[in-house]
């Protein structure tokens, strides 16, 4: 039952049309936009008109839109093909350009502006109140309801509301035009253009009404088996009369405690649970709290708040515990982007991004640097992620000419506090970070800056520690008073980035974790950024290292922006002490993930998963190059190694294998013959192998007693193209999206490694094909046609429901290969 | 098991800055920048660090980061870093302020 049914309706008092949307779109939407009704939180995405460019009096009521194209939401227009001529006079791939103003930073992805209008049908119901809420639009944005201009909004990743009431039509035939603008050089990564999560719209019979974000929930204790929570509900024109009914549900739906108060008590209840399950990474039990406005019995307004019973402490002694138990920070950094989706925040993909995490070890993430979708955070506090809830890239000193400090001054309590309340119920949120690598943080005016954002967090959430992500140098040393400090830290020497930090994030610099405890041997600290090649070294410290709770590698994922600031290059011997700079076009991707951008696990996430005990045993091997060329890694990169042991025309040539492992010696054997048996260093060892087609087998031991094996095998040419739905059932609603993934592979059914191959794919059924193409970190061609590249033997198709249930068909072929089928059933 | 709480503090003031000295690790670029002699040194030794330091990249992180941490970044540049810490430690130390 959905909250729109649940609140009790006089329908006397409102005028809702019915039926559906006058405004069945053409082309691409398939699913009708549903008549609003009675009630909150309802989809908004459907049926839109999109228009790329600007131009004038888009915003009046009676502009006809009958040119412009349909789309539904979650909508991303820089990751479309770019229109005929927006090239800049330089090379247009898909939808990125190689004189993109953004430029690397943005992967060359292209911004601008974009109109967006829908048409609707609803009258102000009388005496109460139509909102309208926006998750996120990148990045300036204005809105105007039957051309009265509702407001605008310069953050593109906090979420905003307005009033639509006092504007609608008497008629009940509305139109609400957004105009969004992504201009200039605003960001360091790839953002996404448009109304790219979701819309909602809510519909109450009165104007009384639970604030938004205005439930809290929050665990006091947890001792003797019954968890004390505070709950506290803000309420907007309540009368005296009204109460609030408030009542715990566990998983299973069964009512674990209730209440019922008058709204003059709603600001504070204490509730109790016997027998509480826990919340935590491992056990990432929910529980839900109902909460009503009642007025003599009717159902004013209902929101469902989804929280955890848990408590987290941070102690340099101690470390981290959740529930009382020591845990560590399993971290990785992620920006938003959803590969080939570009910003698109579909709820399927936002929870395959979370999934594809925890599934490599990861416990912790730290969303970059930014608020990302609620159904992002829905998906850490259902799978089990503790997350970093991180508010500001800059402060009042740029990065980017056009970036957020433009309007940092303006607009960051606003924003802070928008962030924190419509976050603060996750459980996986366990902290927050007020910024990343902040410009002039180490100068009195930021040390000031820092003590006031800290200090507004802590007002509004003061069950949370502050943290910030510290790069390089820290500030000179300074002592604040006890009045201006943290409780405890009066008096006491620290460093201007840090002094009024709860915890201190340190973006790559392990080399100074051992002599800053030393300093700070009270400080709490942990990588907020490193480099995937010190896993090894960081989590050896960090094992062993209570004050040192955890790491976050920089990154999780591949994303779109930062173009190659990962992987490595070939470069003359000669040039061997040469400094390496990342390249620049046709790189889109910053190739510096443990997964690729299709989700699939790249050679960092082997170390990492012998480093976090997943695994004993994994081996890769270096792609061979030129006798003269010698291999230099980027800063954030990693060897260009493969699990493979297929490399045609390298026979006989000495090819390094490298394994990690938890033993302390590993035996490596070719077609049955022992090549050689070596010591474990660091968790890692290498061998040269002349390379010769066959078996590769390695073998790890630990104190002579074998614990893991892995074998590479040389397979044979591409034969066949093999399509696998990641589900074995999809949504088919619009707003579901379904992951499949193609793979070329040889006459034996294994997939061909480093297999390039031209594409093409063809659908069948109730879906669209919304995205589709290969982890290449290049510009190779569209995310968006019927035609892509494998690359590495792998590609990703995406389809997406038209709202119908039914069976979809996928049908990819290549060249001289058997075409591979898959029939996908969407529910 | 009780959960923690975090209290804001009710008031600011600027906290005492300790004095320093010029060094690798010890000031940001952006400090030896904006200080002549030290400034001069770093140029004898690093005669580079103009055409670097005006990359706008790198021109928002002069005041985060030290010598010593962009030498995590350009390693050519770590083993250059004693000779001019010896010659930065000749200059005076900068005061610091209520402490």
């Amino acid at each position: 039952m959905t909250l729109v049914d649940r609140i009790d309706l006089n329908r006397r008092d409102v005028l809702i049309a019915t039926g559906a949307s006058s405004l069945l779109m053409a082309g691409g939407v398939a699913e009708a936009a549903p008549a609003p009704r009675i009630g909150r939180g309802q989809s908004f995405d459907l049926g839109w008109r999109f228009h790329r460019g600007a131009g004038h009096g888009f915003e009046a009521p009676g502009f006809n839109d009958g040119a412009w194209r349909a789309v539904d939401l979650p909508h991303d227009w820089s990751i479309e093909d770019l229109p005929a001529g927006e090239g800049r006079g330089g090379k247009v791939v898909g939808p990125f350009a190689e004189k993109a103003e953004g430029g690397t930073a943005v992967g060359f992805a292209v911004g601008g502006e974009g109109w967006y209008r829908k048409r609707f049908r609803l009258s102000a119901p009388r005496g109460g109140r139509v909102e309208l809420l926006f998750d996120g639009v990148y990045m300036d944005s204005d809105v105007w309801l039957n051309g009265h201009p509702l407001g605008s909004n310069a953050s593109g990743y906090t979420p905003f509301a307005y009033d639509l009431t006092p504007h609608l039509s008497p008629s009940g035939e509305n139109v609400i035009v957004v105009r969004v603008r992504n201009e200039g050089r605003n960001s360091r990564w790839y953002s996404g253009s448009g109304i790219y999560r979701h819309v909602w719209l809510d519909v109450l019979p009165q104007t009384a009404r639970i604030e938004r974000w205005g439930v809290v929930v929050n665990t006091r204790r947890i001792a003797n088996g019954e968890a004390e929570l505070d709950i506290a509900t803000a309420l907007q024109d309540a009368g005296q009369g009204d109460i609030v009914v408030s009542r715990i549900k566990d998983a299973a739906g069964k009512t674990v405690w209730q209440a019922q108060v008058p709204v003059a008590h709603a600001a504070e209840q204490s509730a109790s649970l016997n027998a509480p399950n826990l919340w935590s990474p491992d056990t990432p039990n929910l529980y839900t709290l109902e909460t009503e406005l009642r007025r003599g019995g009717r159902v004013l307004d209902r929101t469902e708040t989804v929280f955890g019973v848990r408590i987290v402490t941070f102690d340099a002694t101690t470390g981290m515990t959740i529930n009382g138990t020591p845990t560590k920070l399993r971290g990785g950094c992620i920006h938003h982007d959803n590969g080939l989706l570009g910003a698109c925040a579909f709820d399927a993909a936002e929870e395959r991004k979370v999934a594809l995490l925890k599934a490599r070890g990861y416990n912790a993430v730290r969303p970059s640097h930014n608020l990302f979708s609620p159904a992002f955070f829905r998906a850490c506090d259902k799978i089990g992620l503790f997350v970093v809830g991180e508010t500001f890239d800059t402060w009042h000193h740029p990065k980017k000419p056009q970036d957020y400090s433009t309007v940092f001054a303006k607009r960051w309590r606003q924003d802070l506090d928008t962030i924190i309340r419509s976050t603060r119920n996750h459980p996986s949120v366990v902290m927050w970070s007020i910024g990343n690598e902040i410009p002039d943080r180490n100068t009195e005016e930021g040390m000031a800056l820092q003590w006031q954002i800290v200090n507004a967090v802590h007002r509004i959430d003061p069950t949370r520690p502050v943290t910030a992500a510290i790069n390089g140098f820290p500030g000179h040393s300074v002592t604040p008073s006890a009045v201006t400090a943290r409780a405890g830290k009066g008096g006491k020497a620290d460093d201007m980035s840090s002094v009024f930090l709860d915890l201190v994030g340190y973006n790559y610099k392990l080399a100074d974790y051992g002599a800053d405890h030393a300093r700070f041997p009270d400080r709490v600290f942990f990588g907020t950024e490193s480099f995937a090649k010190d896993v090894v070294a960081i989590w050896d410290l960090t094992d062993r290292s209570p004050w040192l709770i955890g790491d976050f590698v920089w990154t999780a994922m591949d994303y779109l922006g930062e173009a190659s600031i990962g992987g490595s290059t070939l470069v003359p011997k000669a040039n061997a002490n040469m400094p390496v700079m990342p390249t620049t076009w046709p790189w889109v991707n910053a190739d510096c993930g443990d997964i690729d951008l299709i989700g699939q696990q790249k050679a960092p996430s082997l170390a990492r998963d012998v480093v976090w005990g997943i695994s004993p045993l994994e081996i890769a091997v270096q792609q061979p190059m030129a006798d003269d060329k010698t291999e230099l890694l980027k800063a954030w990169g990693w060897s260009n190694e493969a699990q493979s042991w297929t490399w045609p025309g390298s026979e006989g040539k000495q090819l390094a294998v490298r394994a990690h492992s938890s033993g302390d010696k590993v035996e490596l054997h070719l077609n049955g013959k022992l090549i050689n048996s070596k010591a474990v260093e660091a968790k890692r060892v290498e061998f040269s192998v002349p390379y010769a087609p066959g078996t590769l087998e390695a073998v790890a031991f630990r104190g002579g007693k074998e614990i893991g094996r892995r074998t590479l095998t040389t397979v044979g040419k591409p034969a066949a193209i093999r399509v696998t739905a990641e589900k074995p059932r999809g949504g088919a609603g619009r707003g579901d999206v379904s992951f499949l993934l193609v793979e070329v592979v040889d006459a034996q059914g294994r997939r061909v490694p480093g297999a390039k191959l031209p594409l093409t794919a063809s659908l069948s059924g109730p879906a669209d094909m919304v995205g589709f193409g290969g982890a290449n970190p290049q510009a190779i061609g569209s995310y968006q046609a019927s035609t892509a590249e494998s690359w590495d033997g792998r590609a990703q198709l995406v389809v997406r429901g038209r709202g119908s249930r039914g069976t979809v068909g996928v049908e990819v072929k290549a060249a001289g290969l058997a075409s591979g089928r898959v029939a996908l059933p969407l529910t | 098991m009780e959960a923690p709480t975090y209290i804001a503090s009710t008031a600011y003031e600027r906290p005492a800055i300790h004095d320093y000295s010029y060094g690798t690790k010890s000031v940001s670029i952006l400090e030896l920048m904006n200080a002549s002699a030290a400034w001069a040194i770093v140029l004898k030794h690093l005669p580079f660090m103009p055409m670097f330091v005006q990359s706008e990249d790198i021109k928002p992180a002069l005041g985060n980061m030290s010598l010593e941490d962009l030498a995590v970044f350009t390693t050519m540049l770590k083993p250059m870093l004693p000779a001019l810490d010896k010659e930065l430690a000749t200059l005076p130390r900068v005061p610091g302020k209520g402490a």
